[in-house]
Order: structure tokens, then C-alpha cells, then sequence
């Protein structure tokens, strides 16, 4: 449906260089990335409010690199929803059959339609789209964009100014939505939760560079790189070295520690350097009340806590784990839903053992500047 | 209450203030009493002084408004080289004394398109079109001023959204630009017919104070003092002010209305 091929485009002194990607009918494409990423510059492009130095834009098979606005059928619902403050939620919601001229019998019906499925059919009444929550400006503006019937839905940010309650509400909505009328999506965000909840297909963009596209689970198990697995909240980045293989079986030495973990099939393992990822979330707190399961006695480590953070629903544990108890160790952190760190009874300064499973350790290979240090972005 | 010294300072220059323009207005009064300027309103040579005003002023703010209006669209949206420099010089009929101004417009058409202008075109020089042009420049100026700002008050996005919803730039210029800048556009009219209307210096330089021909309000109230004819006078300056006086006030309620 959309097919970007080499597209350069500056801002200032900002470049998006030699962007190239695919979103295919009836897909949600989510476009994630840190603030300053380059996003948003991209979604305009694609959408035609910047002119790109290089690059051809296909829309529906046709070359629309320079095709105006209203000519691309496509339609855009912006950080800001830019609903019309002189119109009423009714006049809003038909603004885009009226000025095409379309039927407008038709398009009531399409409005009560849409209406119906939002859950807005109450708001059509209202007179001033001021006065309206947030999440119902939202509806509006969704429904403002639908009536139109748009080859592509572009959202930029469209969630970010909800309470989370209301947020999370109108994502699980607007998934249900974009697969019960198979709708082609393309949308911007910087909130990972949502790009997991929204996407079929992901593309992590960081400092105007597409680093990694695929499905939410593949870049999950195997981000690309270590910015990648730093921005996806894999603080546990740590460099190492390649004591043996067998097979796809590799064993790993940090700070005096042995890993075992798991290669991926393409990997080139032959550089004896090399880094390793662990999720906080997949570093196992062995109960000491229960029996060892032979399986966990690979990758078991002696540490203690050293400091407990609370994040409400979730305790973040940041652990010491050492060889013998005077070395310097190594710090992980280990994530616990909050009543998982209940039931553990975790305090700071206790003594535990835990267990990593080789599969989900991820490899990397080697690029300079990282530390025996957990990274510092905790959430 | 106990007041500071600091609020009794600001009370005392606002009091001042408003102390000193309302004894001008009085003063008009003052002068004469109510009942002499009443009369001369019935004077027909007053009538046509207040109507060439009126007329000359509601042409020139029209006109003026239909230029500005593409004009400060143009400079609130598009971004090229010189901008500042446009955007001054559209600036300038306002800081200029309006003598020069209708100097300047004396001199222009002493040029030779200038003549060619007075003589197979519209006659300005000594003439009501004369006074309509400079009011038309002094209006323009103001006009362009309060209408860039209202465009620039309307979010870009709005006609971007607009335009994906099936709008040309003109209907999106139309359909959401305009409606959105209601109140500013009625407050870029008043204000440049009323810069119009109260009008002296450009106007008797280009168009002369001829009796009867060129007497706009101001002109009249200069021809009638120099006569020492000052109920006349005293009667167009009421109409004057209670002009602008009603004039300002409606700026105001559309800056409190707008959306």
C-alpha cells in the first residue's frame, strides 16, 4: 500500500537519509523511536506537507512523491487532533463529504455508522468540539478521518496527551477498529507499549535511520543492535568474551562470570570479543523455599540486592552478582511485577541466587563504549 | 484597605490619563453647549462633509481590506528571502507623517505613468478618487498588521487536515482559514476605516480643501475653523468622536468574542 524507496529529506540541520520501507494493505505500521528521532519529519514526508531532496513515495501503486495533499487518499490525524473550532462534533465529522461534494444523505449514514462504532454517537448533538474530553476529541477526530474512506490512516503521537486510563482504553479501540474493517495504518509514536499494542509491523527509527523493522515479537527476542536493545529497555547491555561454541551453543565470560546462551543461526561468531543483552524482566529470582529444577542449574549466580526501586506496578531490582563475595561483580537489573517482589520478600542487602535461560540472552557483535554498569535509562 | 505607594502612583497616572482625554471631548462641548453644534447639523454642507467621509473611508477600508487579505495571508505562511523587509515596508505608511505621504503621492503622479494614469485612467490629484487612494494606503497598512497576526493565530494543521479531507489550498483558505478569522477580519476593517475616516494630512495634501468638493470631516473641521465658523466645527468633531468612540469600543468586544 505504501512503498518509500531512498527518501532523503532535511530539516534544518536534521537529515533523514536514504529511508526506504513497505506497509502492505490492511497492515498497522508503527513508526517507534526516541524524541528527536526524526519521526514525525517522516510521516509529513510521506504524507507531502515536506518535500524530500531524494526518494520516490508509492501510494496505492502510484508514484506520489509530489502529489499534493488532496490527492493521495490518504488521511491524517495529527498530535493535536487540529479538530475545527467553528464547527459543531456533526459539521467536524462531515467536513470531508461536504467539501468533496459527496452525497450527503450517504455520508449521514456513514457518520451514524462511525458514530456507533466510537462510541461518540451521544456527542453528535454538541455544538462546540471545545468543550469536549480528550478521549471523545479523539473519536471525533478518528471519525473525521474514516468518513473519508482513506487508503491509509496516518497518525502522528495521537494517544500522548490522554490520561493513561483513557489511553490505553482507545488503543485496545482503535486495534479492534483497524482490524475489524481492515484498515491500512501508519502510525508515529514514541511510547513502546502502544507501538507492541498497535503494530503487526514495527520500525525502530533513531537519529533519522530506520535501525530495524519486523514484526513486534522478532524485534522483542532480537533487537538489532545494542541502541536498539537500550531503547527497547534491555538495560543489562554488557561487553564479554567467547570462551567456546558448539553449535549454536555459546559460552560467554563477563566480569569473571560464565554465561551460556544461544546464538542465532546467521550469526558470525568468530571474533572472540562480543556483547550480550538480558531483559530485566527474564533474570529469575530462585526460591530459596523451593527444589532447583535441573534445567536452571546453567547460568545460576550467587549476588545480593543492592537497591530496590519502586515503579508501582512493577519493582525494578538492581542486583550484584559476583564469583566470590569480594569481587566487584556485576550489576544487572532485574525486573519483578510487584506481587512477584511480595511474594519473594526481596529486601536490599539480602543474599539470592538467580537464573538466567540461555534463550533469552541476546548476542550482539562487538561495538565499543559500554560498560560492566546496567545502562542508566531505568523505565 | 491600606494602598502602597506604588498603587496609588499607577492609580494617579491612569486617573491623569483618563482625566485629560475626557476634557478634550468635553471641551467640544464645552465650548459651544449642546444646542449650536446640534443645529448646525442641520446644515446640508455637513451632511455632505460627514457622507464624502463615510464614503471616501468605507471604498478606501474595503478596497484596502480585499489587498490585505491575500497580502498578510502571503507573509503569515510562506517563509522567502527579503520577508522582513516586505513586511516593514508595508509598515511604513503608518509611521510616516501623512503629509509626506500625500506629498509622495503628489510626486508620484507628476512621474510619467503618473500622468498617464490622470489623464486616460481616474483623475486623484484635486479629486475624491485622491482621497480614497490615500486613505486606501494609510487603511492597508493597519489592515495588513492585524490580519497577519490573526492568520498566524490559526494552527497550520488545521488547513493541512483540512487538505487531506479533500480541500484545495483555496478551500481550505475558505472553508477553515476564513471562518476562523472572523473577528480579526472585522477588527482589521474598523480599524482601517477608521484610520481612514479620521484622515487630514494625506487627504488635503493630494485632494486640496475644496469646499463642497473635497471636504471630507477633517478637511471641514479645518476649513470651518480657519473661517471662524467654530459650531461647525464643534458639530463634525462630536460626530468624529462619538465615531471613534464606538469604533473602539466594537474592537474590543470581537477581541473578547474571538474564537
Amino acid at each position: 500500500m505504501i512503498r518509500v524507496e531512498g527518501l532523503s529529506v532535511s530539516y534544518g540541520l536534521f537529515w533523514l537519509r536514504d529511508i526506504s520501507l513497505e506497509v502492505k494493505r490492511g497492515e498497522s505500521f508503527v513508526l517507534l523511536g526516541p524524541s528527536g528521532a526524526g519521526k514525525t519529519l517522516l510521516l509529513e514526508t510521506v504524507l507531502g506537507l515536506k518535500r524530500p531532496e531524494r526518494g520516490k513515495i508509492f501510494i496505492g501503486g502510484r508514484d506520489m512523491t509530489s502529489a499534493a495533499p488532496e490527492e493521495r487518499g490518504v488521511a491524517y490525524v495529527p498530535q493535536d487532533l487540529a479538530l475545527f473550532p467553528h464547527l459543531s462534533v456533526r459539521d467536524n465529522i462531515l467536513f470531508g463529504p461536504r467539501v468533496r461534494g459527496n452525497d450527503l444523505a450517504e455520508a449521514n449514514k456513514e457518520m451514524l455508522r462511525l458514530a456507533e462504532l466510537l462510541d461518540i454517537a451521544h456527542l453528535l448533538a454538541r455544538k462546540d468540539v471545545r468543550t469536549l474530553s480528550g478521549g471523545e476529541k479523539q473519536r471525533v477526530a478518528l471519525a473525521r478521518a474514516l468518513i473519508t474512506h482513506p487508503q491509509v490512516l496516518f497518525l502522528d503521537e495521537p494517544f500522548s496527551a490522554l490520561d493513561a486510563y483513557v489511553r490505553r482504553h482507545l488503543q485496545i479501540q482503535l486495534r479492534d477498529l483497524q482490524r475489524s474493517l481492515g484498515l491500512t495504518l501508519f502510525q508515529v509514536t514514541h511510547d513502546q507499549e502502544e507501538a507492541f499494542l498497535l503494530a503487526d509491523r514495527l520500525a525502530i527509527m533513531m537519529r533519522g535511520r530506520i535501525e530495524q523493522a519486523g514484526t513486534p515479537l522478532a524485534i522483542h527476542q532480537h533487537p538489532a543492535n545494542p541502541q536498539v536493545a537500550r531503547f527497547l529497555l534491555m538495560q543489562n547491555l554488557f561487553e564479554g568474551e567467547i570462551e567456546a561454541v558448539e553449535g549454536k551453543r555459546v559460552r560467554v565470560r563477563i566480569a569473571g562470570l560464565r554465561f551460556d546462551a544461544v546464538a542465532q543461526s546467521e550469526m558470525d561468531l568468530r571474533s572472540k570479543a562480543i556483547q550480550i543483552g538480558i531483559r530485566p524482566e527474564e533474570v529469575l529470582i530462585v526460591r530459596k523455599d523451593r527444589p532447583l529444577r535441573d534445567d536452571m542449574r546453567l547460568n545460576l549466580f550467587e549476588g545480593e540486592i543492592e537497591r530496590i526501586i519502586n515503579l508501582g506496578h512493577r519493582r525494578l531490582l538492581r542486583l550484584r552478582l559476583f564469583h566470590c563475595p569480594d569481587d566487584d561483580g556485576l550489576r544487572l537489573d532485574c525486573a519483578l511485577s510487584s506481587r512477584a517482589a511480595r511474594d519473594t520478600q526481596a529486601k536490599e542487602g539480602d543474599s539470592i541466587e538467580v537464573h538466567i535461560r540461555p534463550e533469552t540472552i541476546v548476542l550482539f557483535g562487538q561495538q565499543a563504549n559500554l560498560t560492566k554498569e546496567p545502562s542508566r535509562s531505568l523505565i | 484597605m491600606r494602598h502602597s505607594w506604588f498603587q496609588l502612583a499607577l492609580l494617579c497616572a491612569l486617573g491623569a490619563a483618563t482625566t485629560l482625554v475626557l476634557a478634550v471631548l468635553l471641551a467640544q462641548i464645552g465650548y459651544s453647549g449642546l444646542v449650536q453644534p446640534l443645529t448646525a447639523m442641520g446644515d446640508l454642507a455637513v451632511w455632505q462633509a460627514i457622507w464624502l467621509s463615510f464614503f471616501c473611508a468605507t471604498v478606501a477600508a474595503s478596497l484596502a481590506i480585499g489587498v490585505a487579505i491575500p497580502s498578510a495571508y502571503a507573509l503569515a505562511r510562506w517563509q522567502f528571502p527579503g520577508k522582513t523587509v516586505v513586511d516593514a515596508l508595508l509598515d511604513v505608511p503608518v509611521v510616516l507623517s501623512p503629509i509626506a505621504l500625500g506629498l509622495s503621492l503628489l510626486l508620484l503622479f507628476r512621474t510619467a505613468p503618473g500622468v498617464w494614469i490622470q489623464t486616460y485612467v481616474v483623475r486623484f490629484v484635486f479629486e475624491v478618487p485622491g482621497i480614497i487612494l490615500a486613505q486606501f494606503i494609510l487603511a492597508l497598512a493597519l489592515s495588513v498588521r492585524v490580519l497577519k497576526a490573526t492568520f498566524e493565530d490559526v494552527d497550520v494543521r488545521m488547513e493541512q487536515v483540512a487538505r487531506f479531507l479533500g480541500c484545495s489550498p483555496w478551500k481550505a483558505f475558505c472553508y477553515v482559514v476564513l471562518p476562523l478569522s472572523r473577528s480579526g477580519l472585522l477588527a482589521a476593517f474598523i480599524l482601517g476605516w477608521a484610520r481612514a475616516l479620521g484622515d487630514f494630512g494625506a487627504s488635503v495634501t493630494i485632494a486640496g480643501a475644496v469646499k463642497g468638493k473635497t471636504e471630507t470631516i477633517p478637511i471641514s473641521i479645518y476649513l470651518n475653523m480657519a473661517s471662524v465658523d467654530l459650531e461647525r466645527a464643534v458639530a463634525l468633531m462630536l460626530v468624529l468622536s462619538v465615531t471613534a468612540l464606538v469604533v473602539l469600543v466594537s474592537v474590543r468586544l470581537l477581541g473578547r468574542k474571538a474564537v
